[in-house]
């Protein structure tokens, strides 16, 4: 059994006042992610990779319903306890999210938001609490004798803060470890650094991460395997390496820039995928690739479903690429 | 906003728009037709209940109650009406004066601003009536005066905004001078803040003045106003509590239906949806 | 710190010495005659003189200003015209209704109104939420002196349980002083915290949209426990800036509700000063009215950096709305 089994998850916007038909945002995700393992899940903003993470954390934004189960250690999040969710998160499953400059409370100590955790979840005194807490900060690189617990958020840099989220995080010692883009909102040279620490934690403490990005080299540096998301679909899946070499599905071609133009002759121009993501609601009944792909047809008005070959590398298109691609990124 | 929000006033904002209208209708009414003359006296008929000829009874001097508070909508309106404009025609300027120029201009009006909400409207009215004594026109200048820092600060607030958008650099880049700029490009986008600010300061200005009018600082009789009208019931507050009740409903009702028709108006002209952006309270802004 | 606190004491003195110069211009300068202001053109002229006298308006302006000033500094209070008392002296027993009366209704505003707009942000969009609303918005559009007859009528007149108004004094004993200060401090304080349950309301529904409310959730916090140790203190900051606005609110509300409950305090005097004409009883009480209003808000800028680290070093307090 996996550690984390996704199957078949969708989320969408109930018919409300607002809007007179049900939107789906997500539709029938399966992903899964042994313990220790990582995942990487890639796509553009918009596409559903963070709302399956806050899915899984059992954290949608107030309006949102999920279906289809989200099993961790076999127990279906979604149709568990709110009670127990709240046993759960911070304690089994950890998140890091995108910006750090708004994701801490800027009135706590970066001690005291630490500290939080372990003290409900370890059942810490106050005091073992805030030693924790220090002990963390320092293994994620915040040395207390230079970064003080006592430390307001708005006294550090943006890596810095990072750091005290990735801190929150890890701080007991979760099997699963989400990171929402957690690198984005940060420079070139902190986003390595801030990569490298969450590699680091992750293989000492053997938990699994589901790394969020829309930057492949971010999912090729971390994740042992890889999902592509496109409009609220996974459309192509398998391990990192096979994929990032061998990409099927024309979309993961285009994230790698690697979509010739036209015809696609040998030494077209490259460029960067035409049109938009459809957004949710004005999604095509088919591929909802279709009609921003060089290759579709009439074929592409029905759903492509997701087929694997024996290496696990699965791909939603009628018409996948099955030549290595010709340029890597 | 340049654009104009397709949306329309809501429920509430209806609702407060009929309130209002009818206040206003009725105290339009008041002007030429009354069931009874409102000053004229009855003692025999003192403190009546309500009959066919008196439909809300009289007072202790057998006045129709009705026809009371009929002219002291009419009272209570003018007397708002003027006062808002008052603020508005000073604090409006000096508001977007304050936004053109900043620097130590924008600095005095704001200090301006922090000294006069050392002084609230009750205590400058009574300053103003220790000066002038009490009278209509005397409360229209406490009241009035007291909403020129308000109406200061929120053009201010939602000029700085407009100042900031490119079309007004493009404005500066093609040469138009700053007070150009602020009447033909910043009033015209923070309109709908402004109207929206004055129907609430409007409904303050009604509870204002009936404060005044109660402590009677306000008209004097013969004219009729809400505020006096319970000042008097007070005394017969064991006989005939109708008295009493009957004023304090006509300011509730008014002073609802403009706050609903303000936060209507607001969801459909104020270009800043956060619910904040206009001051429940004259002072009710954050201070700089 | 040290630095921003003495910029807020440098502007507060500013604001008193500008406050303290409007109010003199306004009652002895403007009216050219104040002794004439006081007992009216149909004085004789031997007693006009005998008061120029007395009010020291025989001396310049300047003179008389700085006298004026100095001596509220020093606690030295002129003579009230109608009472021939030192003014401090009217002052002390009537602080002692006013202010456990300002207390009692701004206490009784929080108790209300911020356990109510937090509730209501909680509870969005179902019936609770839509109930406080709406009796906050009523509560709103009610003017206080109105609620106090009200009050009366249902507490004093009908039901008997409490004085329809009056105050027997605190020799009377801490019950029969707080029964009379009961009424008119919840006259004061429903409207007020209408506005507050409101402005709470708004800025907990604001902080519950915030990234670190979902950190919070992430580490294992129920929405409940989220709110309170996260979201409280970042809401409470708008709120308190409202709440040192409603007390000058509350201050002048004094003299209309002191009016119909007929309590003896600050207010009163006032009101009756200003019906006498007592422009030196009207002066040093408007002067000091504004000082205390100035002083509250001068604490609500302090109260800032207690609740947000990140006023602690830079200069200001929140920014200009």
């Amino acid at each position: 059994m996996a550690l984390l089994e996704i199957e078949d998850l969708s989320v969408q916007r109930p018919a409300g006042p607002g809007n007179t038909a049900p939107v789906a945002l997500l539709e029938d995700v399966s992903l899964t992610l042994p313990a220790g393992g990582s995942l990487g899940l890639v796509g553009e903003s918009g596409c559903g990779k963070s709302l399956t993470a806050l899915a899984v954390m059992g954290l949608l934004p107030a309006g949102l319903r999920a279906d289809g189960r989200v099993r961790l250690d076999g127990l279906d999040l979604l149709t568990t306890a709110e009670r127990t969710l709240c046993r759960l998160r911070g304690r089994r499953l950890a998140m890091v999210f995108q910006e750090p400059m708004t994701a801490l409370n800027p009135v706590k100590t970066i001690g005291a938001q630490v500290a939080e955790g372990p003290r409900r979840h370890l059942g810490l005194s106050r005091r073992a609490a805030r030693d924790h807490a220090r002990a963390v900060l320092h293994r994620v690189g915040l040395d207390p004798s230079r970064v003080s617990p006592d430390q307001y958020p708005h006294e550090l840099s943006g890596g810095q803060r990072q750091r005290v989220g990735i801190a929150i995080a890890v701080a007991c010692g979760p099997a699963l470890l989400i990171a929402d883009e957690p690198t984005t909102a940060l420079d070139v040279a902190t986003q390595a650094r801030i990569l490298d620490l969450i590699t680091d934690l992750v293989a000492d403490a053997d938990m699994a991460l589901l790394m969020i990005a829309h930057d492949l080299a971010v999912v090729a540096e971390t994740a042992e395997r890889m999902a592509v998301m496109y409009a609220g679909r996974v459309v192509e899946t398998g391990p990192t390496a096979r994929v990032l070499a061998w990409p099927r599905h024309p979309y993961t071609r285009g994230l790698m820039g690697a979509l010739p133009r036209g015809a696609g002759r040998p030494g077209d121009p490259l460029a960067a995928i035409p049109g938009v993501v459809p957004p949710p609601g004005a999604r095509p009944p088919g591929c909802a690739f279709a009609d921003r792909c060089p290759r579709a047809d009439g074929l592409c008005a029905t759903r492509p479903p997701l087929t694997a070959d024996t290496d696990g590398h699965g791909v939603a298109c009628h018409h996948p690429h099955d030549t290595p691609a010709e340029r890597q990124p | 906003m340049a654009e104009r929000r397709v949306r329309t006033l809501g429920t509430a904002g209806r609702v407060g728009a009929a309130t209002t209208g009818a206040v206003v209708v009725v105290a339009l009414v008041s002007l030429v037709w009354t069931p009874h003359d409102p000053a004229a006296m009855d003692v025999a008929n003192k403190l009546a209940g309500p009959s066919l000829a008196h439909p809300l009874g009289t007072d202790h001097f057998g006045r129709d109650t009705l026809s009371q508070l009929m002219a002291g909508a009419r009272v209570s309106i003018a007397v708002s009406l003027v006062a808002v404009g008052l603020g508005a025609g000073l604090g409006v300027p000096l508001g977007l004066l304050a936004a053109a120029r900043r620097g130590w201009l924008d600095e005095a009006v704001m200090r301006l601003n922090d000294l006069a909400f050392a002084f609230p409207a009750l205590l400058t009215a009574v300053l103003i009536t220790a000066l002038l004594g009490p009278g209509a026109i005397n409360a229209i200048l406490a009241i009035g005066l007291f909403n020129v820092p308000v109406f200061a600060r929120v053009t201010r607030g939602a000029a700085l905004a407009v100042w900031k958008r490119p079309f007004v650099l493009a404005a500066r880049l093609a040469g138009r001078g700053r007070a150009r700029i602020s009447l033909d490009h910043v009033l015209p986008n923070i309109a709908g803040t402004l109207i929206v600010q004055a129907t609430i300061q409007f409904a303050l200005a009604i509870l204002a003045e009936a404060g005044l009018s109660y402590l009677g600082l306000g008209s004097q009789p013969p004219e009729v106003s809400w505020g006096r009208m319970l000042n008097e019931a007070q005394t017969f507050l064991f006989l005939e509590p109708r008295l009493a009740i009957l004023p304090g409903l006509a300011i509730v009702v008014t002073v609802l239906g403009l706050n609903l028709l303000g936060d209507g108006l607001r969801d459909r002209l104020d270009p800043r949806l956060d619910p904040q952006g206009v001051d429940r309270r004259p002072a009710g802004a954050r201070r700089g | 710190m040290a630095w921003v606190l003495a910029k807020r004491m440098v502007a507060l003195a500013l604001t008193l010495v500008a406050a303290s110069l409007l109010v003199f211009a306004v009652l002895e300068v403007l009216p050219g005659d104040p002794a004439l202001l006081v007992l009216g053109v149909n004085a004789r002229p031997d007693t006009l003189a005998a008061l120029r006298e007395s009010m020291g308006l025989t001396e310049p302006v300047a003179w008389r200003y700085l006298t004026w000033v100095g001596g509220l500094l020093r606690g030295e209070f002129a003579t009230s015209l109608t009472y021939g008392v030192p003014v401090d002296t009217l002052l002390a027993p009537r602080l002692l209704v006013s202010g456990p009366l300002a207390v009692l209704s701004l206490g009784l505003a929080v108790a209300l109104g911020i356990p109510l707009g937090v509730v209501a942000a909680a509870r969005r969009g179902r019936p609770t939420d839509a109930a406080v609303m709406g009796v906050s918005q009523l509560g709103v559009a009610v003017p206080n002196f109105w609620l106090g007859i009200l009050l009366v009528l249902l507490f004093a007149v009908t039901l008997r349980w409490l004085p329809a108004g009056g105050f027997p004094g605190w020799e009377a004993g801490p019950g029969p002083a707080l029964a009379a200060l009961l009424l008119p401090a919840l006259a004061l304080a429903l409207p007020q915290a209408a506005i507050l349950a409101r402005v709470t309301r708004s800025a907990v529904l604001e902080v519950l949209g915030e990234d670190y409310m979902r950190t919070a959730r992430a580490k294992g916090l129920s929405k409940t426990e989220a709110l309170w140790a996260h979201g409280l203190r970042n809401a409470l900051i708008p709120v308190v800036t409202i709440l040192g606005l409603q007390f000058s609110f509350l201050l002048a509300g004094t003299i209309i509700i002191e009016n119909v409950f007929n309590l003896p305090g600050v207010g009163r005097l006032i009101f009756q000063a200003v019906s006498q004409r007592d422009l030196v009883v009207v002066r040093d009480l408007v002067v000091l009215l504004a000082a205390t209003v100035g002083v509250v808000n001068f604490l609500v800028d302090l109260s800032y950096a207690a609740l947000d680290p990140r006023l602690r070093l830079r200069g200001g307090s929140a920014t200009d709305g």
